[in-house]
């Protein structure tokens, strides 16, 4: 894989992940759900995007270190919190990147689908079952006078 | 430039809907049609349906915007003076590769909005002229749904029953029953059993990822192969740059880019322009010369102008109960015309239509769904995801457009295609009396989900990327000063040169187009076999 981020900048983009999608009943968060990759193989694939995440992230190791005098990865999760929630107000583009990666990334793997209550399989070739259409559902609408305009 | 000249008998532009039913209309009848599209054929097996990461592809290489999608065969528009991105597909079959396949007809009314209510243009046809073709245009494309609407005239029985609605549409419509409004199961271009050989739709979900069952219709599963059975020569990969003239000022026929980026010219007696409302006005500004210096067939300086969307807002409602909204074809379900016709106790002209969206997958739910309300980040994310998975509905309010010359197609100074065409650019916003118009209605349609049961509503209006139907561009009427075509679709300034997309419609009414585009096409390839003999 190409590699877009160094070492440290992985360890903080797993932390933000956390933050972003935090862990609930069993599982992980995004960081702990090793989703990071595969955000950073999507950012190889597009320079703009790129641009943006290694940006915003620096501005969040920046900002925690101006805001606390402490690395984003060592505050306390309230903290952390507090960290991005300031970035997202200064830098909306990069957030708003990073959260709908984070998301297309999340809701993708099967373990979290399953915990959502969603079955874990795409639309087909299964396909759903509902009941045919009831006719009846229709009969007061079928009691009411034609009310379109005529017109020729 | 490599010559192409084997003369066809007519030469389609794009093989969308309305260039797939004047393809079959005319093939059938026994001319020699050759038409140009763009795009490529779409295999049901590429489509995103069997694949885990479904839901990535509504996102990338589905979005329906062609500045997301950015496929080959996409041109880039410029929407950044628009409140509504323009969406539209490029494959044979057109933007019915990813519609939602509402198959609503327009009301009476609807040809008459300048004689009725003082606005806009009326039709230089009426709803009674235009039936035929639509029952036609249904019983090839194969409609569900149930004849007895009130709210329209009565229409030929449809092809299948009403798809199923389930508990997401129950709910819904238990609230317009509350409230005394109208609903009604809508038409549908959705098989709920099998018909002409195609099957009955399996409720999988994202007809806006295409089917891949032919279940929902396409033009490339409806008109397309009865067209090439009747022996019509579609050239696939293949862009218009212009479209040429003789020494007479009619149209010659059409000059191209084939897959391997050749220039030819294709001729033909007869050019069909099926581009879409953005594609045809752009493929005549570009076709500049002597005798037309503002573009083909533009001496009324109306080719562009008039683009007309859809005012169009989205609202959802969250439930306690559970509703399965991912089940079933995510956007034809029921709708109320209710507050369709005008209504002079109100502030606005005209009107609107309330239609149902299901929900669809986790994904899309995250993101926020029809609103693009997006769900929290942080601490509450699972708490408000909770609530909305499983438990949302939404409501499109759709108002109708009146044209204003202001809104426009024009060609873009920078931008281009991958083959240096001019990119359209395209300017629109709101008029006063839409913004009145979708104000009104979104706040009906929050009325709607609360007398259903919702415990809350969320809103988007207007909803920027909502710009599916792209209308009005080069306008059908009796005069030429006043507009592009003439009540057949051909060209006041070249008479061998027609129109049938979206490009002619001289109002929006305020339902989707596709149904009035394929019968229109229809209507006009009835008119060419008739002043031909071959009808």
């Amino acid at each position: 894989m190409n590699q877009v981020f160094d070492e440290p900048q992985r360890a903080l983009l797993r932390t933000v992940l956390n933050r972003i999608v935090p862990a609930r009943d069993g599982v992980p968060g995004a960081g702990d759900l090793e989703l990071g990759p595969g955000i950073e193989q999507a950012l190889v694939e597009s320079p703009r995007l790129r641009r943006l995440f290694l940006d915003g992230l620096r501005e969040v190791a920046i900002t925690a270190q101006c805001a606390t005098g402490s690395e984003f990865v060592d505050l306390e999760p309230r903290r952390q919190t507090e960290v991005l929630e300031s970035v997202e107000h200064a830098s909306p583009a990069f957030f708003s990147a990073l959260v709908e990666h984070t998301y297309r990334a999340y809701y993708t793997v099967p373990e979290v689908q399953r915990a959502v209550g969603s079955e874990p399989r795409p639309p087909q070739p299964l396909g759903y079952q509902l009941p045919a259409f009831d006719p009846a559902l229709l009969d007061r609408q079928r009691q009411r006078t034609p009310f379109w305009r005529r017109a020729t | 430039m490599q010559p192409h000249w084997d003369e066809p008998d007519a030469l389609i532009i794009g093989a969308g809907a309305s260039g797939g039913a004047v393809a079959w209309s005319l093939a059938e009848a026994g001319f020699h049609v050759v038409c140009l599209e763009q795009g490529d054929w779409v295999a049901p097996e590429s489509l995103a349906h069997r694949k885990d990461d479904w839901e990535i592809h509504r996102l990338t290489d589905f979005n329906p915007d062609p500045n997301i999608r950015q496929r080959a065969a996409d041109y880039p528009v410029n929407n950044a003076a628009s409140t509504f991105t323009p969406l539209m597909f490029n494959a044979v079959g057109g933007s019915t590769i990813h519609w939602s396949a509402h198959f609503p007809r327009y009301h009476p009314s609807d040809f008459r909005v300048r004689s009725l209510d003082g606005v806009g243009d009326d039709w230089p046809l009426s709803y009674d002229e235009l039936e035929p073709f639509y029952d036609l245009s249904d019983r090839i494309t194969g409609v569900a749904g149930l004849t007895g609407d009130p709210s329209q005239p009565t229409r030929s029985a449809r092809g299948t029953p009403p798809v199923p609605i389930g508990r997401l549409g129950e709910t819904i419509a238990h609230g317009f029953d509350q409230l005394g409004w109208h609903w009604w199961v809508s038409d549908g271009a959705i098989l709920s059993e099998s018909y002409d050989g195609r099957p009955a739709c399996n409720l999988c979900g994202p007809c806006d990822l295409g089917c891949p069952t032919g279940a929902r219709a396409s033009a490339d599963v409806t008109f397309w192969p009865r067209a090439l059975r009747h022996g019509v020569d579609l050239r696939t990969g293949c862009r218009v740059r212009e479209i040429t003239l003789d020494e007479s000022g009619r149209a010659r026929g059409a000059l191209y880019y084939n897959h391997d980026g050749a220039l030819h010219e294709q001729r033909a007696p007869l050019v069909i322009l099926a581009a879409n409302g953005i594609g045809t006005p752009r493929l005549l500004l570009n076709s500049r010369s002597a005798r037309f210096p503002n573009g083909l067939a533009n001496r009324s300086g109306l080719v562009g102008k008039n683009l007309m969307f859809h005012p169009f807002a989205a609202v959802a409602g969250i439930f306690a109960e559970q509703l399965d909204g991912w089940a079933g074809p995510i956007g034809s379900v029921i709708f109320s015309h209710e507050f369709y016709e005008t209504d002079p106790r109100r502030d606005f002209v005209r009107g609107f239509g309330l239609q149902i969206v299901r929900q669809s997958g986790p994904l899309h739910t995250a993101l926020g769904g029809f609103t693009l309300t997006r769900v929290p980040w942080g601490e509450t994310h699972h708490a408000v995801f909770a609530e909305r998975y499983g438990h949302m509905l939404s409501i499109g309010v759709m108002g109708e457009d009146l044209p204003e010359t202001v809104n426009e197609v024009v060609l873009d100074a920078e931008l281009s295609d991958g083959h240096g065409i001019p990119a359209p650019r395209v300017r629109y916003r709101l008029s006063d009396n839409s913004v009145r118009m979708m104000e009104f209605g979104v706040a009906r349609a929050g009325d709607a989900l609360r007398a259903a049961g919702a415990t809350s509503v969320l809103e988007n209006n207007p909803l920027r990327p909502s710009g599916w139907h792209l209308l009005g561009t080069c306008r059908m009427g009796e005069h030429p000063n006043g507009s592009v075509v003439d009540r057949w679709g051909r060209a006041h300034d070249v008479d061998n040169l027609f129109v049938v997309d979206g490009s002619l419609f001289v109002t929006s009414a305020a339902v989707n187009p596709t149904t009035t585009i394929q019968a229109l096409a229809l209507r006009t390839a009835d008119y060419i076999k008739r002043t031909r003999g071959r009808a």
